[in-house]
């Protein structure tokens, strides 16, 4: 396996990405409420944006945020998506 | 279309080494410009999903297609960190261009999971010590009538 080092930019990432995913999950309940079925964009831990589509979502951080990282997400009951892999990293 | 079978890598010996093919492209268009990147990668039959290195989707700007939130090792027994999903174009030889969500996470190449191995067929030739891919759809019937009269001959 080869060696990875360490890139500031990406443990830069994940430590946004462990924000917005915590505000995504935080927020669910409400956001079933308000937006069931449709595409939300969460940027610096708040609700930027929700679309019917993902490539209307995906439109629109792309024109508004270019430079940044903005999680989308569908508003969908939380379903466990099990992936199998077992050489994930590295 | 032959590709040699690889060679060691890092200490590991060759006939253990993972098959790399070094002619797989990404890309993703960003503002009018298109970003590509070209990467080896492996082929794996167990993983679900394509996994690409994490630098690489960061720095080709994909767009987030959500989380995957429950990350199992092949036999379940250990539940890893959520990962990020990107929306990316990804180029395989054989089968052109498709657009697809994979999971990005620190590695140095991309994994080719079942979501592009399912449409591939591995060819081994052993006389020449090399494999080659195909798009597995046209081979399907043949191959099946072909298995089937080895069965029956049986």
């Amino acid at each position: 396996m080869l060696a990875l080092e360490k890139n500031p930019e990406v443990e830069a990432f994940y430590a946004r990405f462990q924000i917005e995913v915590t505000t995504f999950e935080r927020q669910l309940p409400s956001l079933l409420q308000r937006f069931p079925g449709e595409y939300v964009a969460i940027y610096q831990g708040k609700v930027i944006a929700h679309r019917e589509s993902w490539d209307e979502v995906a439109n629109y951080t792309r024109d508004c945020y270019p430079d940044e990282f903005v999680l989308i997400e569908k508003v969908a009951p939380a379903e466990k998506i099990s992936v199998d892999m077992d050489t994930l990293e590295g | 279309m032959w590709s040699q079978f690889p060679q060691a890598l890092n200490g590991v010996k060759g006939a253990a080494a993972p098959i790399i093919i070094s002619d797989i492209i990404l890309r993703n268009h960003w503002r009018g410009i298109s970003i590509e990147e070209k990467l080896s990668r492996k082929l794996d039959a167990a993983a679900s999903l394509t996994a690409i290195p994490i630098d690489i989707a960061l720095k080709m700007k994909l767009p987030s297609k959500g989380t995957l939130k429950d990350m199992r090792s092949f036999d379940h027994s250990i539940q890893l960190k959520p990962y990020p999903i990107f929306q990316v174009e990804l180029y395989t030889p054989q089968l052109g261009w498709t657009i697809l969500p994979v999971v990005a996470c620190p590695r140095n190449d991309i994994l080719l999971g079942r979501d592009i191995c399912s449409q591939i067929l591995l060819l081994v030739n052993w006389r020449h010590n090399g494999f080659g891919m195909q798009p597995a759809r046209p081979w399907h019937l043949p191959l099946e009538l072909i298995f089937s009269r080895f069965s029956r001959s049986k």
